[in-house]
C-alpha cells in the first residue's frame, strides 16, 4: 500500500486518452474513410471542372472556383470527423467505461480536457495533410487546363490552414455534443444535423436568413476556402468567430454537464 | 474506511438509497449484501462519487472521493466487469489507465500477472469470456496499490477455481490492512469470504454486524424429524415447549430442543424416529429470511 499522493499532471491524462485513441482499429479506419472522403470527392470535382473547360462560355467559366474545387470534399469529411469527437466520448458512455474512467481520475473536467486536446491534435495533423495534399493534386488537375492556381496565391494558403483547423473545429464540436447527448446515434444526429442539414434548409435572401447561414460552421469553411465568395458570404473575420466559436461553446456546455451530471 | 452517513439518493419519485448508514472498516472484508434491486449498486457509485446523493454523505479515508483529482491510489474499484473498451487489448486499456494516475508500466504487468491474464495482454478485450472481464476489473482495481478496494458483484462469472482464487485474494488484501467491500445478492458467496456483514434492502440498512452474529440473529437452528407417530410425537414435543412446523414430504422441523432431547423424549413415548438430523442455519436462511420483506422482484407475485 502506498501513502503516496499522486502528483496530478495533465499531460498524464493526455498520453492516456493517446493511448486509448491510438489501441482502436477504429480509430485508423474512420480517419481513412474521412481522408479518402476528402480527396476523392475533391479531386472528382476538380477533375469534372478541368475536362468542361473547354466547352464552357464565359458566363460559366467565371462561375468555376478552382480553390473551392480542391475542398468540396471536406463537406463529407466533416461529418466522418465530427464523428470521431462523438465517439471518443459516447464509446465510453454506451460500455459503461466512463465509470471506470471517472472513478480514476474524479477531476472529469481534466479529462475533457484531456481528450479535446487529443483529438483535435489529431485533426489538426490530419486535416492539414490532407488539406495540402488534395489542394496539390487537385491544382495540378486544373492546371491542365492552366486554371489552377499556386499556394502562394492570395487566399490559397488561408484556405489549407482554414481546412485543415475546420476539421479541428468539427471534430470538438462532436465531442462537445457527444458529452450532452452521451448516446453515439442521437450525438451523430444533431451533428449531421447541424453541419449538413442546417446550410442545406436555412438558404435563402431574407436578411434573417442570410443572418443565420452566415453564423453556421459550413458556410464559414465554404467562405474560407472560395476564390470568389458568393454575394452574401460572411467576412472572414465572420468566419474566424464562428470557427472559433462554436467548438468554445460546445466544450464549454459539456464541462457544465460532465462535472453535475451522475456518471 | 468507507463511512456512509444518512446517504439517500432518489431518481425522480424513486428512492433507491434511503438514509443508510454504516462504515466499513480496513482489516475486513465486508459483504455488501441485498436483493436485485436494493440499492447496492447506487451506494457504491455514491461512494465513488460517480453520482450525487440527494442528501447525506459518504467519504472515504475521511473525505468525498469527488474532492480528488486522482483516484487509484485511495480506491480501487470493479463496478462492471462488462464495462471494458472491446475493441483494446488488455494490456492497452490498463496502460491508459495507469497512465491517468501516473502509475508506471511496471504496475500493469504485475497487476495482470497477478490476475492471471499475463498470457492474453495483447488480445482483444471483445473477445473475452465474463470470468476473464471478471479479472481484468479486479486487475484494473488493484492497479494502484489502493487502502479500500470495492468490487460490485464480483463472482459472476468466474469458474470454481476462480472463485476460490478471488476469496483468497480478498482475504489476503484485508490481512494486508486494506478496506475490501464486495457485493453480492447471493449469500452463500459470502459464506466463506466475509467477516463482516452489511445488508441493505430497498436501500435502507437491514443488518450491519460480525458475519457469525448475523446467522445467530437471523434463523435459529431447528431439527428436522421424521416419524410414522405425526400427531403423538407433535403433542409430546409440544409439551416439552418446542414449536413444531410441519416440513415438506411429511417432515417435522423442531425448534426449541435438541436433537438428542428430542430423541430422548421419543424413547421415553415409545414413538419409533425414522429421521433424526440437526440443521444449523446457512448465512442464505437468514438472509433470505431477513430481506423476505424487502424483495422487490418476486416471482408468482401478483401485485
Amino acid at each position: 500500500m502506498t501513502a503516496v499522493p499522486t502528483a496530478a499532471r495533465p499531460l498524464d491524462l493526455v498520453a492516456a486518452e493517446w493511448i486509448k485513441l491510438r489501441s482502436l482499429r477504429s480509430t485508423y479506419l474512420v480517419l481513412l474513410t474521412g481522408v479518402v472522403a476528402a480527396l476523392a470527392i475533391g479531386l472528382l470535382a476538380c477533375n469534372s471542372d478541368a475536362s468542361q473547360w473547354p466547352q464552357l462560355n464565359p458566363g460559366e467559366r467565371a462561375a468555376v472556383d478552382p480553390m473551392a474545387d480542391s475542398f468540396v470534399g471536406f463537406a463529407i469529411a466533416q461529418l466522418i470527423f465530427a464523428a470521431i469527437g462523438v465517439l471518443t466520448v459516447t464509446s465510453e458512455y454506451s460500455s459503461g467505461l466512463i465509470r471506470t474512467t471517472f472513478a480514476a481520475v474524479p477531476a472529469r473536467r481534466a479529462v475533457l480536457a484531456a481528450k479535446a486536446t487529443v483529438v483535435c491534435l489529431v485533426a489538426v495533423s490530419v486535416g492539414l495533410t490532407t488539406a495540402l495534399v488534395s489542394f496539390a493534386a487537385g491544382q495540378a488537375i486544373l492546371s491542365g487546363q492552366h486554371i489552377g492556381i499556386s499556394l502562394s496565391h492570395p487566399g490559397a494558403a488561408r484556405a489549407v490552414i482554414a481546412a485543415a483547423l475546420f476539421l479541428a473545429t468539427v471534430t470538438l464540436i462532436g465531442l462537445g455534443i457527444g458529452v450532452l447527448i452521451r448516446s453515439a446515434a442521437g450525438a451523430l444526429a444533431a451533428a449531421v444535423a447541424l453541419l449538413f442539414l442546417a446550410p442545406t434548409f436555412l438558404h435563402g435572401t431574407s436578411r434573417w436568413l442570410v443572418d443565420i447561414a452566415n453564423a453556421l460552421p459550413s458556410n464559414a469553411i465554404r467562405r474560407l476556402v472560395s476564390l470568389h465568395p458568393w454575394p452574401t458570404a460572411p467576412s472572414v473575420t465572420e468566419c474566424v468567430i464562428v470557427i472559433i466559436a462554436y467548438p468554445v461553446a460546445a466544450l464549454t456546455a459539456a464541462a457544465y454537464v460532465i462535472h453535475r451530471r451522475d456518471a | 474506511m468507507i463511512e456512509v452517513h444518512e446517504l439517500t439518493k432518489r431518481y425522480g419519485s424513486t428512492t433507491a438509497v434511503d438514509g443508510l448508514s454504516f462504515t466499513v472498516r480496513p482489516g475486513h472484508v465486508t459483504g455488501f449484501l441485498g436483493p436485485n434491486g436494493a440499492g447496492k449498486s447506487t451506494t457504491l457509485r455514491l461512494i465513488l462519487g460517480l453520482d450525487a446523493p440527494t442528501a447525506g454523505t459518504a467519504t472515504l479515508s475521511g473525505r468525498p472521493f469527488r474532492d480528488r483529482r486522482r483516484g487509484l491510489r485511495d480506491a480501487g474499484a470493479l463496478l462492471d466487469a462488462t464495462a471494458v473498451p472491446a475493441g483494446r487489448s488488455a494490456a492497452a486499456h490498463l496502460t491508459a489507465l495507469a497512465r491517468t494516475n501516473g502509475l508506471p508500466a511496471a504496475r500493469v504487468r504485475a497487476v495482470l500477472e497477478e490476475v492471471g491474464l499475463a498470457g492474453v495482454a495483447r488480445k482483444r478485450v471483445g473477445g473475452f469470456s465474463l470470468g476473464m472481464k471478471q479479472r481484468l476489473g479486479i486487475a484494473a482495481a488493484l492497479l494502484g496499490d489502493p487502502a479500500v478496494l470495492i468490487f460490485d458483484e464480483p463472482v459472476n462469472g468466474l469458474d470454481p477455481e476462480g472463485i476460490r482464487w478471488v476469496r483468497g485474494l480478498f482475504r489476503g488484501l484485508a490481512a494486508e490492512g486494506r478496506t475490501v467491500l464486495v457485493s453480492s445478492h447471493l449469500m452463500s458467496e459470502m459464506e466463506n469470504t466475509a467477516d463482516h456483514l452489511i445488508v441493505i434492502g430497498r436501500g435502507q440498512l437491514i443488518a450491519d454486524t460480525p458475519a457469525s452474529a448475523f446467522v445467530a440473529q437471523g434463523t435459529q437452528d431447528h431439527v428436522v424429524v421424521r416419524t410414522p407417530a405425526v400427531r403423538s410425537l407433535t403433542a409430546a414435543l409440544a409439551t416439552a415447549g418446542a414449536t413444531v412446523q410441519p416440513g415438506p414430504d411429511g417432515l417435522l422441523e423442531v425448534t426449541g430442543l435438541t436433537g438428542a432431547e428430542i430423541g430422548d423424549l421419543a424413547l421415553a413415548r415409545g414413538i419409533a424416529l425414522h429421521e433424526l438430523a440437526p440443521r444449523r442455519a446457512s448465512l442464505e436462511e437468514a438472509f433470505m429470511e431477513l430481506t423476505a420483506d424487502s424483495v422487490d422482484y418476486l416471482a408468482g407475485d401478483p401485485s
